[in-house]
């Protein structure tokens, strides 16, 4: 919803039409082609990283992961919240995670996790830090800075050994970049005999700065409020998660005014994955409603079909997003289609390969990063390679 | 020439085979700590611990011990109990971990002596091992025979 941020009831300030026939990237990642330098910020994370290596034993746990990788386009205009173009792009694809999980007692554990991207010059990020309390064997309490649990691979968005492709699908994971809050949630299992229920209802409060190619969104809540139903049995997996949230938006965008207003978001998402032998099916889809004077709804989906013949995996998955409501300021609205091939080389070792065609529709944005223009190419090729590792 | 080569690759073949690990036979049996409340599982119950879908059990937080990577128990078990290869049910365990569900992945032993041990102190701890492994401070919850 953020990712594109004209869309959020900007109507007063831009205008659908005119939009400029152009192809210019108003400020995108000018690093793209450079390699992040080392900071003081790097080496205090090598200090924290070394300070719990220390004092490492059974009750502490560290684990880790990291992803590296290139992406190139055969098209000027940055595209999918990366800003990836016709120049090699290699500091999109790569970070540093690590978790240190504690057990303080038999029922109370404190988990973190710190990401360190190289986009952001390996500053590093609490990603989520929380307390869990285990009340029962089927009941938990989470308190903390959490990750939305918005859709099947939201959680582990940033660990690329965790699923087939080199990015969850774009067109519904970038359409919602807001990961985490600060609240309380509880994890409630109800185990039957073909599967196991989840419910886990959160509240709190958000207050970030989500990332966005060409300049600095804020986003404040004070009434965050999920609720996640999942269900896992031996080969159907379902999840439906609904959020609401009166989220205040500071949008501080190159070349235009400070923009700031307030809106009602009610977001809804729906997956289903099946696993059947060596097939693995996955469809999941999102319905974004922003409630303001000029509601500029998001719906999006893709169904992916990935085959193993391990340690290989293909996978074929279609995308489509777009904009319902005609008075959206840029519309979003998109195709894309994938093939993806993976070789897991070990157990914490997998590279994989992507080719993705992508498609705005006439005169919308689809998922090009411009924001006053539309492009001027409205397909665009992006190939992209990468290695994930576990440790 | 030819044939040299031909004996050179017929022998080398020979001589692979002779010195390979041989295939086990038996049976694979998931097992658990004698004193457990748990008594039995079925083939969908197994499948589901062992990809990470099922964690608590008669009302019981239930933990996984896994044999060592790349074991030839390890990757004959997870291929006859879940259908997927040991490395890739590896990564649905990455998962649950790096998504803050589960605090830490199975345990791993490198030798079954240890894992026994590991078991026979741990209430409702669950593992495989051949048939023939089996002591009596051990339960087994679930048999695998080979065809």
């Amino acid at each position: 919803m953020f990712n594109e941020v004209p869309s959020i009831g900007v109507e007063p300030m831009f205008n659908r039409k005119p939009l400029l026939k152009k192809q210019t990237c108003i400020s995108c990642d000018n690093r793209s082609t450079g390699i992040g330098a080392f900071t003081l910020r790097n080496f205090s994370f090598l200090l924290y990283v070394l300070s719990f290596t220390v004092l490492a034993d059974d009750k502490i746990k560290i684990s880790g992961f990291a992803n590296t990788g290139v992406s190139i386009t055969d098209n000027e205009t940055p595209y999918l919240k990366s800003g990836f173009d016709d120049n090699l792009n290699y500091v999109s694809n790569t970070l540093f995670g690590l978790q240190v999980d504690s057990k303080l007692d038999n029922a109370m554990h404190f988990s973190s996790q710190l990401i360190a991207k190289d986009v952001n010059e390996f500053s590093v990020d609490a990603e989520w830090v929380y307390l869990t309390m285990q009340v029962s064997p089927t009941f938990k309490l989470r308190s903390g800075r959490l990750r939305i649990p918005g859709f099947l691979y939201s959680q582990t968005i940033y660990v690329g050994n965790s699923y087939y492709w080199i990015r969850p699908p774009e067109l519904v994971y970038e359409t919602v970049p807001v990961t985490r809050f600060t609240g309380i949630d509880s994890l409630w299992y109800l185990p039957t005999s073909e599967g196991t229920w989840l419910i886990n209802p959160a509240v709190g409060q958000i207050k970030d700065d989500f990332e966005y190619q060409q300049g600095k969104i804020s986003g404040n809540s004070e009434d965050f409020v999920l609720l996640q139903l999942r269900y896992e049995g031996e080969n159907l997996t379902f999840q439906w998660v609904s959020v609401t949230m009166d989220l205040e938006i500071l949008a501080e965008l190159p070349g235009l005014p400070l923009y700031q207003f307030e809106a009602r978001l009610t977001q809804h998402a729906a997956a289903v994955n099946y696993e059947w032998s060596n097939l693995n099916f996955t469809l999941e889809a999102l319905d974004i409603d922003q409630g303001v004077a000029s509601p500029a709804t998001a719906r999006s989906a893709y169904i992916s079909l990935a085959y193993t013949d391990f340690p290989k995996t293909y996978a074929i998955t279609y995308q489509w997003r777009e904009s319902p409501d005609e008075a959206a300021a840029i519309p979003l609205n998109a195709t894309t289609i994938g093939f993806n091939f993976a070789y897991r080389h070990s157990f914490n070792l997998v590279s994989k390969f992507e080719w993705q065609h992508g498609e705005a529709e006439e005169g919308t944005h689809g998922a090009f990063q411009n924001i006053l223009v539309v492009p001027e190419d409205n397909t665009v090729n992006l190939v992209s390679y990468a290695l994930s590792l576990e440790f | 020439m030819t044939k040299t080569f031909a004996l050179v690759v017929h022998v080398y073949l020979v001589a692979m085979f002779a010195v390979a690990e041989p295939v086990h036979a038996e049976a694979i049996v998931v097992v658990t700590n004698k004193d457990s409340h748990i008594s039995s599982l079925t083939n969908a119950q197994v499948k589901r611990i062992f990809l990470a879908k099922l964690m608590v059990i008669d009302d019981e937080l239930i933990s996984i011990v896994n044999q060592q990577k790349s074991s030839a128990i390890r990757d004959d078990f997870y291929l006859l109990a879940t259908g997927q290869h040991a490395q890739r049910a590896s990564a649905r365990w990455a998962g649950k971990v790096f998504s803050g569900e589960i605090t830490r992945s199975p345990l791993e032993f490198d030798n079954p002596e240890a894992l026994k041990n590991w078991l026979k102190a741990t209430p409702n701890a669950i593992s495989y091992l051949y048939e023939s492994e089996l002591t009596e401070q051990l339960k087994v919850l679930f048999r695998i025979d080979r065809d």
